[in-house]
């Protein structure tokens, strides 16, 4: 559906925003779209969905923002919703201890992660986001136990508020650096894996040729 | 300004009481005439911008008969080079009806698709064809070979989907019975209530049968959800956000409950999955999406 990244010169992405509900993930989405077109006249009646070009280094880079239903109800649909996502971005509360850690057995955060390395097996970029640091007075979650827990993870960490427009623009612009990166990473791999299994083939490695493989008709998807 | 005033109070300094009442006097009759003048000016200028606004509607009519026209046109064409090939059509059906397995069966649509819409556009009759009338008849051809096809598309395991899509809709219709924008695996927000229960998303999504081909069915799952966020951004006044939508569209597909839900789905992803874009594909998720949670409200009820 999506996978049709690098097929052309443009790179396009696939960010999902996942999140409890009221931590701000709209908000976050609807204040990224106004701020880039707030002189263009432009109809925001839908906050849901974005697409959006951005250059990044040179390269055209076209970034597919997904808002997701954040309500507990309907984590259970959340596969559906990052299946094929280059990116998602975490939002939590910075006020709001429940929306990060409520406790060991229900934890937003550390269960979103925990599901998306489970089903992408890490080939989506992570971001945890703290949202709503213009409340930095009654914050609860200190940006050290924040940090630390996406480092630990392997996911990148960042804060924003999306009421006063702080550091809204630099995570897109940071999301859509690191899927480049990414991309670029998962090519050569790409090529460096394949020149290898070309030149030696390896004990119990059954070696198929790139033509072959393609021209051999795909059978069953379900 | 200090100065013109200035200048006024001298030049006015010169008349005596009788010059300046009859300085007044002229400029009474003055503004009197020039009053009437400009009443009339500013008649026919409102005229002229009704009739400005009267030619702007007429050349937006007739630019949208000329595009149905083209349209229609471009359909005729289209059933004439179809008849043309009856032939090649009638192996299709043939062939397709032998496939068992999507892969295969969407691999072959595709690949007669573009046969046939190559093989069109090398007709004379379409050398100097615009691109968007090669649009328009792709999007024609794709309909008619599909419209050809569907039943078996649709229902490729017979009976067995039929009879899956009606236990659904059966069961749709008895929760439908007793749900309710309050309900508790729903519970849309207040605010959201005063467009309930919806009509015109309903409307859009119980036609979906009257699509024939997966672009139009696409077209029309993306109308109904465009209807729901511009009904929910004008109840709340503000945009609408997932956490909105989701509700909302499980309650109106309970409601509107369209016959064939399943087997629609199922033959949208097969048939039109790859070519899923941008928005459609987001709306396609969430609309899917929304089938899954009412599947689990099945599974819970029952």
């Amino acid at each position: 559906m999506d996978d049709n990244a690098g097929t052309s010169d443009i790179s396009s992405f696939k960010v999902v925003l996942l999140g409890e509900g009221a931590v701000g993930k709209s908000s976050v989405l609807l204040r990224y779209i106004e701020n880039k077109f707030n002189n263009k006249h432009l109809s925001t009646t839908q906050a849901s969905f974005a697409t959006r070009k951005l250059n990044i280094d040179g390269k055209d880079v076209e970034l597919n923002i997904w808002d997701t239903a954040g309500q507990e109800k309907y984590h259970s649909l959340g596969p559906i919703y990052y299946r094929g996502s280059q990116g998602a971005i975490l939002v939590y509360d910075i006020t709001d201890e429940r929306s990060f850690e409520r406790s060991p057995a229900a934890n937003p955060i550390k269960n979103w992660v925990r599901e998306l390395q489970e089903v992408l097996k890490g080939s989506a970029a992570l971001f945890v986001v703290g949202n709503k640091i213009d409340l930095e007075g009654t914050r609860t979650i200190s940006k050290e136990t924040a940090l630390q827990y996406a480092e630990s993870v392997n996911a990148n960490y960042h804060e924003c508020s999306a009421k006063e427009n702080i550091n809204i623009d630099s995570l897109f612009d940071n999301i859509a650096k690191v899927m480049l990166e990414r991309e670029k990473d998962a090519a050569t791999n790409l090529t460096r894996r394949s020149s290898l299994r070309r030149s030696n083939s390896r004990r119990t490695l059954q070696v198929i040729d790139d033509d072959e493989a393609a021209a051999r008709p795909r059978k069953k998807c379900c | 300004m200090t100065a013109q005033i200035r200048e006024v109070q001298r030049s006015l300094s010169i008349f005596d009481s009788k010059g300046i009442r009859k300085l007044l006097k002229t400029m009474r009759d003055e503004n009197r005439k020039r009053t009437s003048y400009l009443h009339y000016l500013q008649q026919s200028r409102l005229t002229l911008l009704q009739l400005k606004s009267c030619l702007r509607k007429l050349a937006t009519r007739i630019h949208r008969e000329e595009d149905l026209t083209t349209e229609c046109l471009v359909e005729v064409l289209v059933r004439f080079y179809l008849e043309k090939n009856e032939q090649f059509i009638r192996n299709f059906i043939v062939d397709f009806q032998q496939l068992h397995v999507q892969d295969e069966r969407t691999d072959t649509v595709d690949k007669t698709l573009q046969k046939l819409c190559d093989k069109m556009i090398d007709d004379q009759i379409w050398q100097g064809a615009k691109e968007k009338h090669l649009d328009c008849a792709r999007k024609y051809l794709e309909r008619s070979l599909m419209g050809y096809i569907y039943h078996f598309a649709l229902y490729p395991n017979g009976d067995a989907d039929q009879f899956r899509d009606e236990v659904f809709h059966k069961s749709l219709h008895e929760i439908g019975k007793t749900i309710t924008p309050d309900h508790t695996e729903l519970r849309i927000p207040q605010k959201l209530h005063g467009e309930c229960p919806w009509p015109s998303a309903q409307a859009e999504i119980a036609i979906i049968n009257a699509y024939k081909s997966p672009r139009d069915k696409m077209e029309c799952v993306l109308r109904c959800c465009e209807t729901i966020e511009n009904l929910i951004a004008l109840a709340s006044g503000q945009s609408s956000s997932a956490d909105d939508v989701t509700p909302v569209l499980v309650y109106i597909l309970i409601k509107a409950n369209p016959p064939a839900l399943l087997s629609n789905i199922q033959y949208v992803s097969g048939f039109y999955g790859c070519r899923m874009r941008g928005n459609e594909a987001y709306w396609w998720t969430q609309f899917t999406s929304a089938v899954e949670f009412i599947k689990q409200l099945l599974n819970k009820h029952v």
